[in-house]
């Protein structure tokens, strides 16, 4: 019975995953009596330099404001914790924005003091105390979310306080004032979805590139200088059935508007429903909860039924692995563009190279390691990305300078590929150093194993740091005439590949064995931090395209963390419980007279 | 990879095996072969590229790269040590005026490339297993002469082009010079007489036989601004020219904190100019560079263009701008392409080409001078980026010498460690 209990086991979790997945995939059906949301979502419109639809609009303002991409709906505080509440869309929110906006007052003829819908709905994420006294708002544990109506008994102190704090050099700002300018900039969200400027509503005519807003639409058919667009009535007709709850002169509106979108730009009509789905699945989301799960998993493995479940992590790994791939080449796909493209896709990218790369490493070994560093790494950097993503549009356009898809594609993919191989190294250095310590995970030979696999990790790091950066240079060489300009983020990489060179030659020249491989390891983990995130902060240079507060004191945590570690791994060798007399390591006194050589 | 668990003496690599076999006689090159040196070597480059990308928080990337990578020794400041710690903290400290000496670019560069070249002619030997890592190192030795010429030679000028007009110069934008010409000035012949940087400051007096006059200048500005004259009872140096209208005022000079990397110091002067003979005051002129059209002034019935303006370097070949486009993505002003489309001619050359594009990653190279389009300027026209670097191509075949050399290398270690599992 046990037998065939830890047969079957492998493959049930592999099932459940994929039902997991397929859940996930299949949009909730609307119901046909009522505001068909999601085909209004489908629509093309113009945000943030590109045609996306409104869905994605919605989604990306929506987790700005809210840090959620959709929002809950309920009457008392007492509801909530009940848990009497009702999830609805972005869209929702985005139509009780902008169904309110002046220029559809001005339309239908109605009274323009009515204050929107939305402001009612509890979106604004607030969740510093100091933020919420000076407000005089309670603290909503596990929800931190408020609406505009009730900033309003404050709203002139808040005004005057955000012109106080705006007037301090933004480098000055305590944890309170950037959290107010935080609290601005999500205000100025909200208001901009009500003021109908964003996005571009109107199509251009007559295969035609310029899209305009609703108002700069209307204001020229007004003057004259361009004949109404057949738009401008229908978007009139669906904003106005809404606003007065007109379910079906709404939904026949929206039906009307997706084949008249069809007509006039039938090109970038084509792709809206396949980015719908991509927002839909949140693929990464469902990817970074099971990553979690199987490290949990592998972690029980040391303890109990090694086998089973060793083998039903890897096969689900695999199975995340298919699902990671499958939305990195939608992004691609919905793109037109190698998979990296801005700092948010770095870090899906090194997720995917590192889940990847783990499941090689542990195709050969099958020790159930590499699985635990391929499902941390997946998790760390997808919460990462998560993190980068409420910065905005992750399909934001690129600056003009990176607009070639051929450097995009080489030069971009090998350094974070070369990033992700580091990371793996230096968390297999972490596992090494950990797990000898603490537990007799690395006892019989297992740390010769692990060994290996960081030693190819950090020759595969190497070769793809060092044809990242060259390539690098090339490409600098061919667009401002430079190879080499000594730029902050040249300069990162050029650390990433000394690093792993320096662990290669220290290693040759006999200065340290698998335990110093293994403290240097964690080290370059410290470094493509620097690398990839840390010279972004610095705000100078060529490359700087993405900062924000809260991502450089996350990389000193982390930082701090790799030091602990780096400590940790100075112990001696004999302390260690993995390397106990039981279990004789065989260079154990040679390593650690070794190792406390090294200048580091 | 390695199948064994004790790595074995470095064999796979070139310096000194300390239990090697061959290590038995002592080559008298071993010390500075050793490749304990080369760890020590790679740990100063990175803490020395550290430095040098943190330091750019406060130095323009020119003055970095000046200071820090092109250079013996370097001086690293405490703020920069201390990870740009504030100015006060570093006064508490008392550590406001310390700097640490620190090997710079040069001198790691160059011990590096000792210990290459010296472990190499130690141990060279031919054979499968170490080809890959002499490859390598080729391409890295390579690779760092490269930077060397780029560092020695590598010229970088800018030219401006209006819309519709031709230009046959390259202008250098940290060497400001006075001119004098003949009028309408086409070509270098044309020039009279030139009074480079190094003579411009306030208070110095420039007597040359090759001027019409002897130059006193009056002010010295390395970095301005131009204002018009509001009032009247302001005492003006300036007795004739645009100085009548407008007057200069001294600007800091431009430091590197921030996105300053386009920006350019812009000069003017006040110089009054003196007939040689005679000790006769001919009038004080406001030279500027914010003023393109040149000063007329005629001494002894010759008439000359007087000028304040970067250094020009006059070619054989001029372009000419048709148009420049500048397309931004859809409803925003973000730049999506710059683009300029130009006619080439080089008479002595018999040379011309008219259907040339410059854009973003697609630069035009011609007789070892390549074009890129570098900025849009305020007037309606282009900015090229010329450059001349004799080395330009090396780093293109170390990429690939490198890159060959590592796909031998870690692909033999590669199919030595799949064969070694398929056999167990």
């Amino acid at each position: 019975m046990n037998m065939n209990w830890s047969k079957f086991f492998p493959g049930a979790v592999v099932f459940l995953t994929s039902l997991y997945f397929v859940r996930a995939m299949i949009p909730a059906s609307e119901a046909p009596d009522g505001f068909h949301f999601q085909r209004f979502g489908r629509l093309p419109v113009v945000a943030d330099g590109r045609v996306k639809p409104i869905d994605s609009f919605a989604r990306s303002n929506l987790l700005a404001v809210s840090a959620a991409q959709d929002y809950r709906e309920f009457g008392t505080m007492e509801d909530f914790k009940d848990g009497n509440t009702k999830t609805l869309p972005a869209v929702k929110w985005f139509l009780d924005s902008i169904s309110h906006s002046e220029i559809v007052d001005d339309l239908l003829g109605v009274d323009r003091r009515e204050r929107p819908v939305a402001w009612r709905h509890r979106v604004l994420r607030i969740e510093n105390d100091q933020v919420l006294n000076f407000l005089n708002l309670e603290l909503r544990p596990q929800f931190y979310r408020y609406s505009l109506v009730e900033l309003l008994p404050r709203w002139e102190a808040l005004v005057e306080e955000t012109q106080r704090v705006r007037d301090i050099d933004h480098t000055e700002h305590n944890l309170y004032e950037a959290k107010i300018m935080q609290l601005e900039k999500r205000i100025g969200v909200c208001l901009g979805m009500a003021g109908g400027n964003v996005p571009l509503l109107i199509p251009p005519r007559n295969g035609g590139k310029d899209w305009q807003s609703l108002p700069q639409s209307v204001q020229s058919a007004i003057q004259g200088r361009a004949p109404a667009s057949p738009a401008i009535k229908l978007w009139v007709t669906m904003l106005g059935s809404y606003r007065n709850g007109k379910v079906e002169a709404f939904n026949h509106a929206v039906d009307e508007y997706s084949k008249l979108v069809a007509d006039l730009v039938p090109v970038e009509n084509s792709r809206m429903g396949l980015e719908v789905f991509y927002n839909h699945f949140s693929a990464f989301k469902h990817c970074a909860a099971i990553y979690g799960f199987m490290f949990a998993l592998i972690c029980l493995s040391w303890a109990v039924w090694t086998k089973p479940l060793n083998r039903a992590v890897f096969w689900t790994l695999v199975l995340v692995a298919v699902v990671h791939t499958t939305a990195l080449i939608l992004r691609m796909v919905i793109q037109s563009r190698p998979p990296i493209t801005n700092l948010y896709s770095t870090a899906i990218f090194v997720g995917w190279a590192s889940i990847i790369t783990c499941l090689f490493i542990e195709y050969y070994f099958r020790n159930g390691l590499a699985l635990a560093v391929g499902s941390l790494v997946g998790l760390c950097t997808l919460i990462i990305a998560h993190y980068w993503s409420l910065d905005g549009d992750t399909f934001e356009m690129m600056q003009a300078v990176l607009d070639t898809n051929f450097w995009l594609a080489t030069h971009v993919t090998s350094m974070n590929f070369g990033y992700s191989a580091t990371i793996v190294a230096g968390f297999m250095g972490m596992a090494y150093i950990v797990l000898g310590l603490f537990t007799k995970r690395l006892a019989n030979g297992a740390w010769v194993e692990l060994g290996k696999a960081t030693y190819g990790c950090i020759c595969l790091a190497m070769f793809l740091s060092f044809i990242g950066t060259v390539l690098g240079g090339i490409w600098a060489d061919q667009s401002w005439g430079r190879f080499w300009g000594w730029d902050t983020k040249e300069n990162g990489a050029l650390q990433v590949v000394l690093w792993n060179a320096l662990i290669l030659h220290a290693r040759w020249a006999g200065l340290v064995k698998q335990r110093g491989v293994a403290v240097l390891a964690v080290f370059g983990n410290i470094i493509t931090a620097w690398s990839w995130v840390g010279t972004n902060q610095l705000g100078v240079g060529f490359h700087a395209y993405g900062s924000t507060i809260g991502t450089l004191m996350i990389m000193l945590a982390f930082d701090a963390l790799m030091f602990v570690i780096m400590l940790l791994g100075l112990i001696p060798l004999r302390f260690w419980i993995s390397f106990q007399p039981q279990a004789p390591h065989p260079q154990a006194p040679l390593a650690a007279s070794r190792s406390q050589a090294i200048p580091v | 990879m390695d199948p064994h668990p004790n790595p074995p003496p470095p064999a796979a690599s070139p310096p000194a095996a300390p239990a090697g076999s061959r290590s038995r006689g002592r080559h008298w090159l071993a010390p500075i072969a050793s490749l304990r040196l080369t760890v020590v070597l790679f740990l100063l480059a990175s803490i020395l590229v550290f430095y040098g990308t943190i330091v750019q928080v406060d130095l323009p990337n020119f003055t970095t790269v000046d200071r820090y990578f092109r250079s013996f020794i370097i001086w690293i400041p405490a703020r920069t040590l201390l990870f740009n710690l504030s100015q006060a903290n570093l006064e508490a400290l008392g550590l406001a005026n310390f700097a640490l000496p620190f090997p710079g670019g040069w001198l790691i560069g160059g011990v590096m490339m000792i210990n290459l070249l010296a472990a190499h002619a130690i141990h060279f030997k031919m054979s499968w297993r170490r080809s890959g890592i002499v490859v390598i190192h080729a391409g890295i030795v390579l690779l760092m002469i490269s930077e060397v010429i780029t560092g020695v030679y590598a010229l970088e000028g800018h030219m401006h082009i209006p819309t519709g007009t031709s230009v046959n110069y390259v202008q250098h934008n940290h060497l400001p010079e006075i001119v004098f010409t003949h009028p309408s000035e086409k070509k270098g012949k044309d020039v009279v007489a030139v009074v480079p940087k190094q003579y411009l400051h306030t208070g110095a007096v420039i007597d040359d036989p090759k001027l019409p006059c002897t130059l006193k200048i009056v002010q010295y500005m390395s970095n301005s601004n131009l204002l018009e004259i509001l009032d009247p009872a302001w005492k003006n140096p300036a007795t004739m020219g645009v100085g009548l209208d407008s007057h200069a005022i001294e600007l800091p000079e431009v430091t590197g904190a921030g996105m300053a990397e386009n920006k350019v110091d812009i000069p003017s002067a006040y110089v009054q100019l003196v007939e040689r003979s005679t000790g006769k005051d001919l009038g004080t002129l406001l030279l500027t560079i914010y003023i393109t059209r040149p000063e007329k002034i005629t001494i002894g019935g010759i008439a000359y263009d007087v000028s304040l303006r970067f250094k020009r370097s006059y070619r054989p070949y001029s372009i000419f701008l048709k148009k420049f486009v500048h397309d931004n993505y859809v409803g925003t002003s973000k730049p999506k392409d710059f683009r300029a489309f130009i006619r080439f001619t080089d008479p002595t050359h018999k040379f011309e080409r008219d259907d040339i594009e410059i854009y973003m990653n697609h630069p035009y190279r011609y007789e070892g001078e390549t074009f890129y389009q570098s900025a849009v300027p305020e007037f309606d026209g282009t900015i090229l980026q010329v450059v001349r670097n004799p080395g330009w191509t090396l780093p293109y075949i170390a990429c690939l010498v490198v890159a060959a050399g590592m796909i031998v290398h870690f692909g033999l270690m590669l199919t030595k460690f799949v064969n070694a599992r398929a056999k167990t």
